[in-house]
């Protein structure tokens, strides 16, 4: 884990304890001097990340309120924020509040020309932050509101050690960044369990009847109703749902077919378990059939008691204490960040439908008898695209979110794709597939980097599970091993590095003939680059002159131009 | 509250800012005989003792709170003692 650096406008009480929240996402963190911006931006490493904490107040001196001279402390800090991230493949968390101490009098008729400025410097950090894939933006106002300005702004504080916070105050400085960066590093859940009665709609559906449940009426009705409405926008931007209830299946099929209230619909539901069984019983056969990993799930209930069989029986799913009264419930579970993600991609918006053909796939494919013959018919036709601007975001996110098939996990941002691929344009590629089960989208990257001119080394090789079963893996290998020989390279260096997830392709190089060789290794230790990479976990080479991969006939020809 | 309650708040806050044990310290211990007492540890000890008993110092209440004795001595006060 790495160093955090964090440079505030104003002093940021570097030894509270608060800080110590942020050891679950990075090692340590270095403050630089308050207010030493500069030093901030151009001693901190391109490749560290950085947490600038501004307090807008603090850029200009309190007498110098003219309009000019705020202007030009906003645009010498936007200059320098922009050479950081030039060049930067960190992050850099730019955080912004404003105390506006100004009667409501002195802004009733017309803006004063202070809150203007801040406007303009918030959106010129809005800008910047829209150019560049590793800056975030946290606007603390906003967040600051919620708990109250007065709670978390101290002004003796600020006489007796020039910190604008309270103890309270960095605080929630600290758990929005930590809540920030718990999603730069580890990816979203992606799928959400809800159980039924007195969860989806109040009382008991076996019991009360179709007619009796509580959902729909004003009061508690209602909120149950609000309830749904948040879940489904949840649901419009990716995040999967599952049932699972201890009832009559036919009870509950009831409710979502013909009750009139019901905000969700069958269609949005994507594995049921309406049955007796424990419900963590039935959490790990979702996992199962949609080849999700229990770390992406979160179980919501509204019995504690199902809640902690569940903690218990796997420890893995996220299981929120849910607020007593329903009516907390719909901004509560907004407020939850298990789900939330700094954008929505086109591919998460359709994510529902592909994991529903991903269940039909599997179940078709265990009922045949001859799988290549099967696999032949369905009209598996892959492509290779070209990382560029259009796709880019897709291929941050697969390695972002990729843990099963992911030889070794290394989780790069926009930035350091684009320079993979600006290096080597034809040995970094997405990979795209159809076939009658619908269009899969981009479902493979493969990153590869010399070492020197005969060995390619292997950085990224990664498929999204739902296409699975399908011998594309292969077939991606194949097609980096024929660009490979092109560009005149001997070997295939490739390396498993073990994480929690990715047993599924532990063997994967051995099973494409990729051998052990010391002797290589030794001559491979002549470079620096090579030295680091082989010290992570052992290596294996792939011959690209003695080797082939076999290129399966069950793939339609790949008709995009850059097929060699 | 006892004062024994008091002063073990208190020291167990000392012990935690400056990785001692609280029996390790004395009336005495302050920022002229402890290791690693700073202005910046003290301030931030002060900000803890503060939330503990649910008080508040002025600012020239500060200056002097910088040995263990005197910290106790002013949260006493607060509490109305």
């Amino acid at each position: 884990m790495e160093t955090l650096f964090i440079v505030g406008s104003s002093y940021l009480l570097p030894s509270h304890k608060a800080w110590i929240n942020l050891k679950t996402s990075y090692a340590e963190t270095k403050f630089y001097e308050y207010g030493d911006f500069i030093s901030a931006i151009e001693d901190t490493p391109p490749d560290a990340p950085l947490a600038l904490v501004i307090f807008f107040q603090d850029l200009f001196p309190v007498y110098a309120i003219d309009s000019r001279s705020i202007e030009s402390a906003v645009d010498s800090l936007i200059e320098l924020l922009q050479r950081r991230l030039h060049d930067a493949s960190a992050e850099t968390l730019i955080c912004y509040a404003d105390q506006d101490i100004q009667s409501p009098i002195s802004s009733a008729r017309t803006t004063p020309s202070r809150t203007v400025a801040y406007e303009r410097f918030r959106e010129a950090v809005d800008q910047i932050v829209q150019t560049s894939s590793t800056a975030y933006k946290l606007d603390l106002g906003s967040i600051f509101a919620k708990i109250g300005e007065d709670l978390v702004y101290d002004t003796r504080n600020w006489y007796l050690a020039h910190s604008r916070l309270s103890s309270e105050g960095i605080a929630k400085l600290v758990e929005t960044i930590q809540e920030v960066c718990t999603r730069i590093k580890m990816p979203a859940k992606k799928i959400l369990v809800l159980d039924c009665d007195n969860t989806l709609w109040g009382g008991v559906v076996g019991e009360d009847g179709l007619s009796g449940i509580k959902l729909g009426q004003d009061g508690i009705g209602q909120a149950f109703v609000d309830f749904q409405r948040a879940v489904k926008q949840f649901a419009a931007q990716g995040t999967l749902l599952a049932v699972c209830s201890k009832n009559n299946e036919a009870d509950v099929m009831s409710v979502f077919e013909q009750h009139h209230a019901m905000v969700l619909k069958k269609e949005d539901i994507v594995a049921w378990k309406v049955n007796w069984d424990p419900k963590s019983d039935n959490i790990q056969q979702i996992a199962q059939e949609l080849d999700l990993g229990l770390d992406s799930f979160v179980f919501w209930d509204d019995n504690p008691l199902e809640r902690d069989l569940v903690r218990e029986g796997l420890p893995k799913v996220e299981v929120p204490e849910l607020p007593r009264s329903v009516t907390e419930w719909p901004t509560y579970f907004r407020r939850q960040t298990h789900f939330s993600k700094f954008a929505t991609t086109s591919e998460d918006k359709t994510k529902l439908e592909q994991y529903r053909s991903r269940a039909k796939f599997v179940s078709e494919l265990k009922s045949s008898d001859n799988r290549i013959s099967y696999l032949k018919s369905i009209g598996l036709k892959p492509e290779i695209q070209r990382i560029g601007s259009s796709n880019i975001g897709r291929a941050a996110q697969l390695c972002a979110k990729t843990n099963q098939f992911n030889l070794r996990t290394v989780r790069h941002t926009e930035k350091q794709l684009e320079d993979l691929s600006k290096a080597n344009p034809e040995l970094n590629f997405l990979v795209s597939l159809a076939d009658n089960y619908g269009n899969h989208g981009i479902i493979g990257l493969v990153c590869s980097k010399p070492l020197d001119g005969k060995y390619l080394f292997l950085d990224t090789f990664l498929m999204s599970c739902r296409v699975l079963g399908r011998h594309l893996e292969s077939w991606m290998l194949y097609q980096l091993t024929t660009r490979a020989k092109i560009h005149g390279y001997d070997y295939l260096v490739g390396q498993h590095i073990p994480s929690e997830r990715n047993q599924m392709v532990a063997q994967f190089l051995q099973q494409h003939a990729f051998t052990e060789s010391d002797l290589m290794t030794d001559k491979l230790k002549v470079t620096e680059e090579a030295k680091a990479l082989i010290s992570t976990a052992p290596v294996l080479y792939f011959d690209l002159h003695q080797n082939d991969v076999p290129n399966l006939d069950i793939f339609e020809p790949d008709s995009s131009p850059l097929n060699p | 509250m006892q004062e024994i309650e008091i002063e073990n708040k208190i020291k167990a806050i000392i012990g935690e800012h400056l990785n001692m044990q609280p029996q390790e310290i004395s009336a005495d211990s302050g920022s002229e005989n402890v290791d690693g007492w700073d202005s910046v540890k003290s301030l931030s000890i002060v900000l803890d003792v503060e939330k503990a008993f649910n008080i508040r110092f002025e600012l020239d209440e500060f200056e002097d709170l910088t040995s263990y004795k005197t910290i106790f001595k002013t949260v006493c006060t607060h509490l109305g003692r």
